[in-house]
């Protein structure tokens, strides 16, 4: 049985024109100890698809579908249950630790306080938790980190924090949303490189989601691209992103500078912008802008179709397309 | 993210929602009402407010909606005909105190320096004082009546415009379009009055509305405290004090503190929806259109 | 002669507990009439501050910057010299940089004005929104109706109305999709090569600058580090600083690569390392790194670096190399 099995998730969120869709019956699962990247640029729909699974949706939206968790069901769960289940077996790492973390609470305090919260250990125990949590994401001089609050850290230590939150109570799942968005690139690598070390030692899963194809390419194990609220494509990343077979995964990889790849100077650029939620087009969300695009595109939505370990939402194979 | 956000907040259209919205309609239809009393108060206003000729002290009845006061005249047009003398000098009072402190502000902001330094000096100087002191001090030394006291106000409110628009000179100033705009070549004073003061007039205007509602009370407060409106005129403030001398006859003093709390609250209202149109930050959250 | 050029420029700031901050210590950079010049470096190494110092929005604290000849002099209340004028600048946040309440049009107008045509005429101000793939409708439109990459296109139009001969671009692309950043960065070199403009771009991503620059210079906590032509320096970057960048850029190409972190964190610009500023992380440091620190000079193919395992006018080798030959002997 899969970690976390997503079935037919339909998230809406209230507007002035009533709800709009975000995300459009999403289909995916996660297997223990693997990496799982989510893929996808502004208006995807990959971070809410995120924030409904732990119920932090904004008032008012309404979600369909099934989160199964370790067999149960996470959008049926009553809001305390949920609690308990998403912070004890799940931990979430946001893209600006500056804001997801007390600015008026020591990083020690944060730390034992989710411990304590959730594993009920004593205060001294908690402290040598915590002590050791902070050792583990490599944090320099862990003794005098506790005491000291996160303004006083950098970036790059700061989403080391958060990672130590995130496990502190030995969750299964760590969700990590563009973890690395906001950090040099000398600091993300950083980053990539201990969460690969983590879940290795840890059996965690890990659900990167990133717009960076670059970012997902290091430590995927899967990947899955998500398009206007729907999932376009998914697969094992080697195969995804050496192979890519839906026309938007192509131009999304098309238009980023490679860095072994030759320099020409003329990236190729895909037409138009990604729609947002409220004017997705009809039939398949990316036909405006696919240069594949055939009469069907424009009425139905293709489904996902699953072959051999991989899946694809689009009838027409560009591999077939002369 | 940010491009999220955005795109979920969706793309407002300039004026129009925030008319909808019954808080701000509310705070329209008091003060429409309260411009057609004044204007008309002759036609509504059923005896001459300072005709002394009823029996003195009746509560509230059919001849006397609002009863009458200690000198027998009719508290219900003396309330109407108080709404020509009261909202109109706070407009007016308050009109002329952000005029004057806009102007300094403005003039430190540009200037920046010595001249900031100064102009701010003096700001903190009347900031020193609380509000009410002040304007009792300087209504005092001007003498009574209604238009020193208008005038003690003017005293005491303009140093708030001239904090505010300095700090909104500096900082749309500071601004990425009105570096752009210096850049391409225009000199600051061109910067000033075509970039940086339409981007300034919005939330001077929402102080200005809020403000209203505490020039009133001010004016009120001062004509309780006998340095503002003088007997006979049938100014709400000295109403209200006059009331509370002869509380047995609640409907002296409550009418015109009635009268009073709605013309607040009208402008209270009408000043938080005007934040909400003129403000670039919460104009994005007012009302979602077109995503 | 360059049409910009940046001479030893030191740029500092006040900062409130700890006076003053060196942010840029000593930078020259020069960009020619239709070249493209990539200033790449991570937080904390002063690329904004050059920028704002390339083109007069801050004082310099020492140092020259020229343009076509003439000092850049830094904007006073007067407006800024007609010879300035085609020395322009976009700035990072597209959302702060257009007046939210005028309509694109008035401000490409404004532009026009203020940039010395006598008339703006409706005509040009079309033309401008053309040159940057916009059409002419969006004139009427304000800038809160755009996307983000629009607005940067509508910025760069702007600039355009003073027919500049050079333009500072500070990290333009950093906060869009990957679809708007191939499409801006295509904008760019086209007009870079269609106009002859020379651009300063001023970025973090490597990758992109790598595909549109012709010359790059790395950027370290102030100090320029290393400066060539761009494909050298990717085959062979000169400084450990650069070599530890470029392996720190993940390869979207499915292979798992996974990036080379650089132990530590950078400094505290306000006290900088003694001696060479990078020798806390690097790993080839010796004995001299934090006693001196190293000036630029050129290698034998006309490169520069600022390291100490590469002396001036050698043939250019990986710092690797050197740094186990050095300790050998």
């Amino acid at each position: 049985m899969s970690l976390l099995e997503v079935e037919g998730l339909r998230v809406r969120l209230p507007t002035a024109r009533g709800l709009t869709t975000v995300v459009d019956g999403v289909d995916y699962r996660v297997e223990r100890g693997e990496v799982f990247g989510v893929a996808g640029e502004s208006g995807s729909g990959k971070t809410m698809s995120m924030l409904a699974l732990l119920g932090l949706l904004p008032e008012g939206a309404a979600v369909e579908g099934s989160v199964l968790f370790g067999g149960r069901d996470l959008l049926r769960l009553a809001r305390s249950r949920l609690r308990e289940v998403s912070g004890r077996d799940i931990g979430m790492v946001f893209q600006d630790p500056l804001t997801s973390l007390h600015p008026m609470l020591s990083v020690g305090r944060q730390l034992t306080e989710h411990v304590r919260l959730h594993l009920g250990l004593d205060r001294r125990a908690a402290q040598r938790r915590a002590t050791e949590l902070l050792e583990e994401v490599r944090l320099p001089d862990p003794e005098s980190a506790v005491r000291a609050y996160p303004h006083q850290f950098s970036g790059g230590m700061r989403q080391r924090i958060a990672i130590a939150i995130a496990l502190a109570c030995r969750p299964k799942l760590l969700i990590a949303d563009e973890p690395t968005t906001a950090l040099d690139v000398t600091v993300q690598a950083g980053i990539l490189r201990l969460l690969d070390r983590l879940r290795r030692e840890n059996d965690l899963s890990v659900v990167l989601i990133t717009h960076d194809l670059g970012v997902m390419s290091s430590i995927a194990d899967r990947v899955s691209i998500f398009y206007a609220g729907r999932v376009v494509e998914s697969g094992p990343r080697e195969a995804v992103l050496r192979q890519p077979r839906h026309p938007y995964t192509r131009a999304l990889l098309d238009a980023l500078p490679h860095p072994e790849g030759p320099p020409e100077q003329r990236l190729v650029a895909i037409a138009g912008a990604p729609p947002s939620p409220g004017s997705i087009p009809p039939g398949c969300a990316f036909h405006p802008r696919c240069p594949y695009a055939v009469e069907t595109c424009r009425r139905d939505v293709p489904p996902l179709l699953a072959v051999n370990g991989r899946a694809l939402a689009c009838p027409v194979d560009p591999f077939t397309v002369p | 993210m940010t491009e999220l956000a955005v795109r979920l907040r969706g793309r407002r259209r300039f004026v129009r929602p925030t008319w909808r919205q019954p808080l701000a309609l509310t705070g329209v239809a008091i003060a429409c009402l309260w411009i057609v009393i004044a204007v008309f108060a002759p036609l509504i206003a059923p005896h001459d407010p300072l005709a002394q000729t009823f029996t003195p002290a009746q509560p509230p009845s059919l001849s006397h909606l609002f009863g009458t006061d200690e000198l027998g005249r009719d508290v219900f047009s003396r309330v109407v005909y108080g709404a020509r003398i009261s909202p109109p000098i706070a407009l007016l009072l308050v009109g002329l105190a952000a005029i004057i402190g806009g102007v300094l502000g403005g003039v430190a902001g540009y200037f920046r320096g010595v001249v900031d330094g100064a102009l701010m000096r003096v700001v903190d100087l009347f900031f020193a004082f609380p509000a009410i002191i002040l304007a009792m001090v300087v209504a005092a030394v001007l003498g009574r009546g209604l238009r020193n006291a208008a005038l003690a106000i003017v005293v005491v409110a303009w140093p708030s415009y001239a904090r505010v628009v300095r700090g909104l000179v500096l900082s749309v100033g500071d601004s990425e379009f009105v570096q752009s705009a210096r850049l391409l070549g225009a000199p600051a004073r061109r910067a000033l009055f075509r970039d940086v003061l339409p981007n300034v007039a919005g939330p001077v205007f929402v102080l200005a509305t809020l403000d209203l509602a505490n020039a009133i009370l001010l004016l009120s407060g001062l004509s309780f405290l006998g340095l503002g409106a003088q007997p006979p005129q049938a100014e709400w403030g000295s109403m209200v004090a006059t009331g509370t001398q002869y509380f047995q006859w609640w409907w002296m003093g409550t009418f015109p503190g009635l009268a009073i709390f709605s013309v607040v609250l009208a402008f209270n209202f009408l000043g938080d929806s005007l934040r909400d149109v003129f403000d670039p930050q919460t104009a994005w959250r007012s009302e979602e259109t077109e995503p | 002669m360059s049409a910009l050029e940046l001479d030893d420029i030191v740029v500092e700031y006040d900062r409130r507990d700890s006076g003053r901050i060196r942010a840029v210590a000593g930078a020259s950079i020069s960009v020619a009439r239709g070249q493209i010049v990539g200033l790449v470096g991570e937080s904390g190494c002063g690329k904004s501050s050059l920028a704002r110092a390339a083109v007069g929005l801050v004082k310099p604290a020492g140092g020259t910057v020229r343009f076509d000849g003439n000092e850049v002099t830094p904007l006073r209340r007067r407006a800024r010299p007609r010879e300035l004028v085609r020395l322009q600048l976009v700035f990072q946040n597209p959302y702060s940089s257009l007046n939210p309440r005028r309509k694109v049009g008035s401000q490409l107008a404004d532009a026009l004005v203020d940039a010395g045509t006598r008339r703006a005429r409706a005509a040009r101000v079309r033309e401008l929104c053309e040159v940057v793939g916009l059409s002419a409708t969006a004139a009427e439109r304000y800038p809160h109706e755009f996307s983000g990459g629009q607005r940067q296109r509508i910025a760069i139009a702007r600039t355009l109305a003073a027919e500049p001969t050079v333009l500072v671009l500070d990290e333009p692309l950093a906060s869009l999709d990957a679809s708007a950043q191939a499409q801006l960065a295509n904008l760019l070199v086209g007009l870079s090569r269609e106009l002859g403009l020379g651009l300063l771009l001023i970025s973090h991503d490597l990758a992109i600058v790598r595909h549109v620059a012709d010359v790059v210079s790395v950027m370290y906590l102030g100090v320029i580090v290393e400066q060539g032509a761009t494909r050298r320096l990717w085959e062979l970057p000169l400084h450990p600083y650069s070599e530890a960048l470029i392996g720190a850029v993940p390869h979207p190409d499915g292979r798992g690569f996974l990036p080379e972190a650089l132990p530590g964190e950078v400094p505290d610009p306000g006290r900088p390392p003694s001696g060479c500023r990078f020798h806390p992380r690097c790993p080839y440091a010796f004995d001299r790194c934090p006693r001196e620190e190293p000036p630029l000079v050129p290698m034998a193919d006309g490169r520069l670096a600022a390291c100490w395992l590469q002396p001036e006018g050698a043939e250019p080798a990986p710092p690797a190399r050197l740094a186990t030959a050095r300790s050998d002997d």
